[in-house]
């Protein structure tokens, strides 16, 4: 393949820079690459068919140096290639299926304005692009950095992608070295970082059968039929990639024995939710295998399925009465289900997401004889367990199903709130998933977007290149507010306050103390200085004027001013203010039949044939002295039309007169009459 | 529109209109406790008024006295609901939709007899009551007339309507409380402490689920808090050098919690519709007490200056 050198060019970084660039010395190096190289994945499969997994392989496995020394020969020096790589070394392929593969123009030329630069570009050439959408895991485009510390730097990338022709095969490499070293395996370099590739240009070569022939030296499989994906190859590992288990005297976890096992468990570890797991909510599952061994749920330690569980319980709808939890015999009182609200954070009133925490005993973790599983600190963090009590294990993750970190803190502020632990020898498991959707209030101010942010977008920009903690921006509270909110919770969960019979309030001197230091209102609920005060009037005042006589209304109003009874009849004293809504029009007082569902009318008793209608209006009184008032019964007695001549009608009108309510013998009496007052029109009445 | 006419003659709150003295409510709870009933405007009672009165923990019992003559003139007089050989029952009705419940006092039989003044009451159970609610004084037709006669009601059981406007009944309101708490701590144990459990001084509400000052009500000196030479039970000297200091602390703890945001809360304008955080309530003290946040022993003088001036001032209004 052709040596591509990097040349050394103003604000140009080097191998050095890029080996030291995810800056997080403290986790190893295999879970870097698990977390890394799972989250590509995931990412690259999330257009594909969501009922199946997304597939990633991890081989382990010996090559030689001559496949290197043949593959690599222009730029490589050779003689140190075999000086240092005196035993068979060995790769690890990471070998992602079902994902869309190395798309997208392959040199920088073929990029448009503005347009797409694909995955080929972002993971090979470049550093610190990410993708654009808030849900993907990556963020930062630094963390495939760690891919060059697993070995002497060299990382091949092999992909099968669908062309709009068929399908196209990738492959190129890039070393990153620190171009300072005296044992560097470039003969010159300035930079330390090249790459390997077609003749004429820095691109991948694409020839199916040359790339099938690199691929057989490092014992690779092409991608065939109709398969697409990816395979990292990263040859030459260094020797000491499993992590030290320093443990004085004790004897290191099963896992420790080979950097097979060790990437096992470290996908257990960091990926419980979603592997093995098709009721995972946001997502196709993951489907892990090592060296061709798939690890299913039911292989996974018991902390790690414990995890799946309470993801479950968050968000799928797997039934809680058949899960592992119930299974190992977790009862309710042991388990805490719990929303977390956030206050003046949200557009809407949701909560910030669900807090889901599990007290389980060691036997349920399958500590005792004869599984002897590690204790869940040891399968974690892979250190000794620090005996009773155990600290609290609190995990979170986005949407894409990674948990960010476990926190076993136990400072007061921590996820678990200070909680320090069960003393009767029990864990604590807890795990956080927000809800992605929710939607932030836009704050400049407090470091947010100015416009509508999720959650989901703002907790990934709270994460650093390696995505192993959520740091609030600078001025925003939501994580803070969230981690406070768990972690009372969980303490509440852990230390249950005790009701005391001997606790109460003093409320005289609750009374006396407030009146003199704080303000008489706004700090408690007290009822002693009347009401809550109302907010101020965002509107117009109250006095609209309704109802008050003589003030012109828009429809018109009936007022009723006397009742009085004889045998068969109510007699009623009213008052109509005529109204100034189309004012020619005339006003018909009606009676109806009241009812628990409202007002039955003459009408629709008829149409209900509920039998003859219980009442009937006689013809008024009318007591005003305007000549012009004209009175015509409606609706068969059940309605009174009055017409004033036009002219005649002011601002204010007001027609007052006594009207009888005549009750027939078919249950009037016992039926409760409604008054009212319409306008009248030509297509009916309209009250 | 449309109005409901009503099938018999009803009250429509006859009474207290304009005699005030026709009417009378008198509050009263268990064990000798006064709920601390005020009259407000508009039928408005307040209840806590200089009391130790629990919504949560005691009972309301409303007693209300209804001069005789009138009140017969309004039910059998020529106006009334009812014939003179009627009889009619009054109570006393609770509706409140703040507490969810609605319920009607022991019943006072009426016939159209001279006598004492009606006395009706009402006990609303410890814990039962919240909000605000409304007491009216209900009449219904007891045992109807001999003479079917129109206008009035003859169904037994028949409501004949309010004798009075209702009162409304101010449980819970805005009022500040400070969050004090009386706990049995042992007789070996402090006379007081602070219980602070917030986990965000700015985010959680000055209340004792959060924050709160512990009396110690086994404790020999526990008496001593209070000043019991004075009619309403004063805060003592004890009294106020224990909550000098206890709101000392609590200042001083917030402002260790909120670091550096500490000092641009205290500038920044009191919100309008916050939730009286623990926070607004530090920022509160220290502004009205003009306090001295610099140091520790700045803060204790600060506080007490502070809180013998209140005292001085409140007894002085008094």
């Amino acid at each position: 393949m052709k040596y591509h050198a990097l040349p050394l060019r103003p604000m140009q970084e080097s191998g050095a820079f890029l080996l030291r660039a995810l800056q997080n010395e403290e986790t190893p190096l295999l879970d870097l690459l698990v977390r890394e190289s799972i989250q590509n994945a995931l990412d690259a499969g999330r257009s594909g068919n969501q009922e199946l997994p997304v597939t990633v392989n991890f081989h382990i496995r010996e090559h030689s140096v001559d496949a290197i020394a043949s593959t690599f020969s222009e730029g490589l020096d050779l003689q140190t290639l075999r000086a240092r790589y005196v035993r068979t070394p060995k790769l690890l392929e990471i070998r992602d299926s079902g994902t869309e593969g190395l798309t997208g123009p392959m040199t920088f030329d073929n990029v448009e304005a503005n347009g797409q630069h694909g995955n080929f570009l972002k993971l090979v050439f470049e550093i610190g692009r990410t993708r654009a959408d808030d849900a993907a895991g990556g963020s930062w485009g630094l963390g495939k950095t760690c891919y060059f510390r697993m070995g002497a730097g060299l990382v091949i990338y092999y992909s099968r992608i669908k062309a709009a022709d068929g399908y196209e095969e990738r492959l190129v490499a890039s070393l990153v070295e620190d171009e300072s070293h005296v044992d560097r395996l470039q003969r010159t370099t300035q930079t330390g970082i090249a790459w390997w590739g077609a003749e004429h240009s820095m691109q991948a070569i694409t020839a199916p059968n040359h790339i099938h022939e690199i691929l057989k030296t490092l014992g690779a499989q092409p991608f065939t039929g109709t398969a697409t994906g990816t395979a990292i190859i990263i040859p030459l590992l260094k020797e000491n990639l499993l992590p030290v288990f320093d443990e004085e005297g004790r004897p290191a976890p099963w896992w420790y024995s080979s950097c097979e096992d060790y990437v096992n468990v470290a996908i257990q570890r960091w990926f419980s939710a979603r592997l093995d797991n098709p009721f995972f909510a946001s997502g196709r599952y993951l489907r892990a295998l090592v060296n061709d061994a798939e690890i299913t749920s039911a292989d996974m330690l018991p902390i790690f399925r414990v995890n799946q569980c309470l993801y479950d319980r968050a968000a799928a709808e797997f039934p809680a009465q058949e899960d592992y939890l119930t299974a190992i015999g977790v009862k309710s009182d042991d388990a805490l289900c719990k929303f977390i609200n956030l206050r003046g954070e949200f557009v809407g009133n949701g909560p910030a997401g669900w807090l889901l925490a599990v007290a389980l005993t060691p036997r349920q973790l399958q500590m005792d004889a004869p599984d002897n599983v590690p204790s869940p600190e040891t399968c974690v963090f892979s250190k000794s367990d620090s005996g009773v009590p155990h600290r609290p294990l609190v995990t979170f993750m986005r949407s894409a199903g990674m948990n960010i970190c476990w926190d076993d803190s136990i400072d007061s502020r921590s996820w678990a709130g200070g909680f320090a632990g069960f003393t009767d020898g029990r864990y604590l498991v807890a795990l956080f998933l927000p809800d992605s959707e929710q939607e932030l209030l836009p704050s400049a101010a407090r470091g947010l977007r100015s416009n509508v942010q999720n959650l989901e977008g703002y907790l990934r920009s709270c994460e650093r290149a390696d995505h192993a903690a959520w740091v609030d921006v600078n001025g925003g509270r939501v994580v803070e507010k969230i981690r406070a909110q768990c972690g009372r919770a969980l303490k509440d969960f852990g230390l249950p306050v005790q009701p005391s019979v001997t606790v109460k309030p003093s409320m005289r001197m609750s009374r006396k103390l407030a009146e003199l230091v704080l303000p008489s209102r706004g700090y408690g609920g007290d009822g002693r200085f009347g009401k809550a005060a109302p907010r101020a009037a965002s509107g117009q005042g109250s006095g609209s004027g309704s109802g008050s006589r003589g003030v012109a209304v828009p429809s018109p109003e009936l007022e009723i001013t006397d009742v009085r009874y004889t045998v068969s009849a109510i007699v009623m004293k009213w008052c109509l203010r005529w109204g100034m809504l189309r004012p020619s029009s005339p006003r018909e007082i009606t009676v109806s039949v009241d009812s628990e569902a409202g007002p039955i009318t003459f009408s629709s008793w008829l149409d209900s044939e509920l039998g003859v209608f219980p009442f009937r209006l006689g013809l008024p009184q009318i007591d005003t002295a305007l000549p012009a008032v004209e009175c015509k019964e409606i609706a068969e007695g059940s309605g009174i039309r009055l017409i004033v001549d036009a002219e005649a009608v002011q601002i204010g009108l007001l027609v007052t007169g006594e009207l009888q309510i005549r009750m027939t013998e078919f249950g009037g009496k016992l039926l409760r009459p409604v008054v009212g007052v319409r306008i009248s029109d030509s297509s009916g009445g309209k009250e | 529109m449309s109005t409901r006419l009503p099938l018999y003659r009803m009250l429509n709150a006859p009474l207290g209109l304009e005699d005030e003295s026709e009417l009378d409510y008198v509050f009263r709870s268990h064990e000798g406790i006064d709920p601390g009933a005020t009259a407000l405007s508009n039928g408005q009672y307040t209840l806590g008024k200089n009391s130790d009165w629990n919504p949560a923990e005691h009972p309301l019992t409303v007693q209300c006295l209804i001069e005789r003559t009138q009140l017969l003139e309004v039910i059998f007089g020529p106006g009334g609901v009812a014939n003179t050989d009627a009889k009619v029952f009054l109570a006393l009705e609770w509706a409140s939709a703040d507490s969810c419940w609605r319920t009607l006092g022991p019943v006072y039989g009426l016939w159209n007899v001279e006598g004492k003044s009606v006395v009706l009451d009402i006990e609303l159970g410890a814990g039962t009551i919240r909000g605000s609610g409304l007491l009216s004084i209900q009449a219904f037709l007891g045992q109807q007339s001999a003479d079917l006669i129109p206008g009035f009601a003859h169904q037994p059981g028949a409501r004949l309507g309010p004798l009075a406007y209702p009162i409304d009944i101010v449980i819970d309101g805005d009022g500040s409380l400070f969050p004090v708490l009386e706990e049995s701590l042992g007789v070996e144990g402090p006379l007081w402490e602070l219980k602070a459990c917030w986990s965000d001084p700015q985010d959680e509400p000055f209340s004792s689920d959060y924050v709160a000052l512990v009396l110690n009500s086994t404790h020999p000196h526990f008496e001593l808090l209070r000043d019991r030479r004075t009619l309403n039970s004063e805060q003592s000297p004890l009294m106020r050098q224990v909550f000098a200091t206890w709101l000392s602390l609590v200042i001083f703890q917030v402002k260790k919690d909120m670091g550096a945001d500490f000092d641009t809360y205290l500038g920044a304008p009191d919100a309008d519709e916050g939730i009286a955080s623990i926070a607004d309530a530090v920022r509160s003290f220290i502004r009205l007490g003009d306090l001295n946040t610099s140091a520790l022993p700045e803060l204790f003088v600060s506080t007490q200056c502070w809180l013998d001036r209140r005292v001085r001032e409140v007894e002085s209004a008094a």
